[in-house]
């Protein structure tokens, strides 16, 4: 019986829509599965209620929770999200959570790929070398650069990355005064501020118009098409391939596998939560890191009875965040007067300045480590967000944010009368066998499925190594002259930030996908989100995702018999 | 990702709703059908309620005045319709059911409190009064996070796009001289969104 498709794809982000846009331009049939709506450049306003505060481009948490474990004492607790300020949906959309990022673009460093030849051991930790290099990697980042449009300009520093080519295919975004404020702060400290590679083009390519300088990036969709999301960049061109197809509202349920072990297509539920089935020869999972160990534990077949690629107990281990960090410091306008009180005020240009001068850091107590990337930018834009930090940053004793009279006047003054630089801090999150994703016993989704448990199992290194990056970005505001500066590191996880889960490796008792991201004993599944990742690198995935999914997708390619 | 990692949020809320977490799993049906026989009399603005009771009513307007007053010179929740609002925000099917019922559990706490201090129910306190028995209120983990999520309503009422029925006239935008991100919304997102 012909198959539907060459392949299908389960996810439309980062990781699925490389392979989707690979296959459909060689000349093979795709049909891609999205749990999401499909929005376009017209449904995305700048409305704060819709986009930022209520569920309009990820799952109802009521709906589709998940549960969370946490350390408690010397035990473990455990409660689902709803109500709670956790939440590991990040864009449940056709193009995933890349209509929503703020597009910050670093690459990961040579060492990033051989963290335990470079930096040795860390106790209690599973640190691994990765079974490919950067240079493997290398020319996929370029290809990322021109293809899904990254825009910026070099300038050498320490811990520079070297390139294939000579600079960024697309000219940088206009900088914020801020920008040249940061320059000069780093020369007198002797540090070298990035300027920050950014997934957003200034000026128009294609069908693309280039950034509006809105104000309003992180969190919410493009109207322009200037942010490089994988809808825009990947999937709006593999669709017009006429072999690619997008199935919106579509909730995949299981990948199905024959008694060979082998893929033989995917069931999911419509729009009207009726099953569906699609068949393809070849199946491509990337659901973001938490979703795809979830689907691939709840994928029993014949030969797969502990989920696809479990036979090791090994799928769900090792989820990967990003230790949370980050800081403040206020600029009082009284203090700037004509054009520079004017600069201060704009919102709508970028900081675009990362400092990666701590990339490795040595400590008198801590020693020699990896350090980690601190990203400076302009408070968001959002006024209820804005408000509500007024509030909770003035927070009483017990927690309860600041009310009244008081917090109206805090207000007034955050709006008013500062300008608040902040920055926040991207480390690796240390490898841990138990930091995993398993089902969920006894909650269940909308659809009656088991949802993904989340134990968050963050070692110890990551609260200090976060502490000290806030310290030195804390250090940084201060010399730049803010007020007021403060920050926080608690080592828990950012959880925009997910990786892991399905490591890749050569061994098949301790990783689950080989060092082409194809299961270890499914010879025809791929896993092409952050899921492979057995470290994360200090810097956002992003970039790493898409880059990698263009390198398996030339193994997916072969696997259905390559182009014709 | 830089506005969704509100650094100053996450370990409090996760405190103070995980341990009661699972009830609402099944909880929310009944609840849900509760509230259907709870609308009843209408606001003192003529429309009838989505789920608060008119008791409740009563409690949140008094106690969203306290949250955020309004001063002569700057605009508080009265200015803004914020119990209609909150009402109409609490039957959003987008809305948490723990978040709704902490929402509503803070009324009734508050009312318990103000009949110790020997009144019939909250609003009948005078300012301090309400002060009082709020900040007596907030001192629990459960407070806190009535707090925190009240608050947040109610400032989306303030600062709210005015397609959410929210800021009528931008009157809270123009309060913190906010200018708000082009393109602005025709209509709510979540009508046509999903």
């Amino acid at each position: 019986m012909t198959p539907d498709a060459d392949v299908v794809v389960v996810g439309s982000g980062a990781g699925g829509a490389p392979v989707a846009w690979t296959l459909a331009e060689a000349g093979r049939r795709v049909i891609v599965l999205e749990k999401g709506p499909w929005l376009r450049e017209a449904d995305f306003t700048k409305d704060e209620i819709a986009f930022c505060r209520r569920p309009t481009v990820v799952p109802r948490r009521h709906e589709e929770p998940h549960v969370v474990e946490v350390r408690e004492g010397l035990g473990w607790t455990a409660f689902p999200t709803p109500g709670t300020d956790w939440d590991f949906w990040n864009g449940t959309l056709v193009g995933g959570a890349t209509n929503v990022m703020s597009g910050f673009f670093l690459r990961m460093k040579p060492d990033d790929f051989r963290p335990l030849s470079a930096y040795g051991p860390v106790p209690g930790a599973d640190v691994v070398d990765w079974p490919i290099g950067y240079d493997d990697l290398e020319p996929f980042y370029a290809r990322v650069e021109r293809e899904v449009g990254v825009s910026g300009r070099l300038r050498a520093h320490r811990f520079a990355e070297p390139r294939s080519t000579p600079e960024f295919p697309f000219p940088p975004t206009v900088e914020h005064p801020f920008a040249s404020w940061i320059d000069e702060t780093g020369s007198k400290l002797g540090l070298s501020p990035v300027p920050l590679p950014r997934a957003v083009l200034a000026r128009p390519v294609g069908t693309r118009r280039g950034c509006s300088y809105s104000g309003y990036c992180g969190s919410y969709g493009c109207a322009t098409g200037a942010k490089g999301s994988a809808r825009v960049a990947l999937i709006d061109r593999a669709v017009a391939t006429g072999r690619c197809e997008v199935r919106a509202h579509s909730r995949a349920t299981r990948v199905l596998t024959d008694e060979a072990g082998r893929a033989t297509g995917v069931t999911y539920l419509d729009a009207q939560g009726r099953a569906q089935t699609v068949t393809a020869r070849a199946v491509v999972v990337a659901c973001q890191a938490i979703e795809t160990s979830r689907l691939l534990l709840l994928s029993t077949g014949p030969k797969h009875p502990r989920g696809l690629g479990n036979a090791h107990d090994q799928v769900g281990r090792r989820i990967l965040f990003s230790p949370d960090g980050g800081g403040s410091g206020l600029f009082p306008l009284a203090k700037f007067d004509g054009d520079r009180r004017e600069a201060l005020l704009s919102d709508a240009t970028f900081v675009n300045r990362t400092l990666q001068d701590a990339y490795v850091i040595e400590d008198p107590v801590l020693g020699r480590r990896k350090g980690g990337s601190v990203d400076l930018l302009l408070k968001h834009s959002n006024p209820i967000q804005t408000a509500m930090h007024a509030a909770r940053s003035n927070a009483r004793p017990s927690g309860a944010p600041l009310w009244g009279r008081p917090l109206k006047r805090a207000i007034e003054r955050l709006f008013r009368d500062v300008r608040q630089l902040r920055f926040e801090v991207f480390l690796d999150w240390q490898p841990m066998e138990g930091c995993r994703v398993t089902l969920d016993p006894a909650v269940r989704d909308k659809d009656g499925l088991p949802v993904a448990r989340v134990r968050v199992d963050s070692h110890e290194w990551n609260r200090q190594t976060a502490t000290w990056l806030c310290r030195f970005g804390a250090r940084f505001l201060e010399a730049m002259g803010a007020e007021g500066v403060r920050w926080a590191a608690n080592g828990g996880p950012s959880t925009n930030l997910q990786a892991g889960g399905c490591r890749f490796g050569t061994d098949p008792t301790t990783s689950v996908l080989d060092p082409a991201c194809r299961v270890h004993d499914a010879g025809n599944v791929f896993v092409t989100d952050g899921s492979f990742m057995p470290t994360g690198g200090s810097v956002p995935y992003t970039w790493t995702i898409y880059a990698n999914a263009f390198r398996v997708a030339t193994h997916v390619l072969s696997e259905v018999g390559g182009r014709r | 990702m830089d506005d969704r990692r509100d650094l100053d949020r996450r370990s409090f809320l996760a405190r103070a709703v995980g341990g009661a977490g699972l009830a609402w799993l099944s909880a929310v049906a009944a609840s849900v059908r509760l509230e259907r026989a709870a609308r009843a009399a209408p606001t003192p603005e003529g429309a009838a309620p989505k789920v608060l009771t008119p008791a409740e009513w009563r409690t949140l307007e008094a106690a969203q005045d306290t949250l955020l007053p309004s001063e002569p010179d700057a605009p508080g929740a009265r200015d803004v319709r914020a119990t209609a609002y909150l009402d109409a925000a609490l039957a959003d099917p987008d809305t948490e059911p723990p978040r709704r019922d902490l929402v509503r559990a803070g009324a009734a706490a508050l009312d318990r409190l103000a009949r110790d201090a020997g009144a019939t129910d909250f609003a009948a306190l005078d300012e301090a009064g309400r002060d009082r028995a709020v900040e007596a209120y907030a001192r629990s983990d459960e407070g806190a996070a009535w707090v925190d999520a009240t608050l947040a309503f109610t400032l989306e009422a303030m600062l709210g796009d005015p397609v959410h029925d929210a800021n009528p006239g931008e009157v809270g935008w123009r309060w913190v001289g906010h200018v708000p991100g082009e393109p602005r919304p025709a209509r709510k997102a979540q009508e046509g969104g999903r």
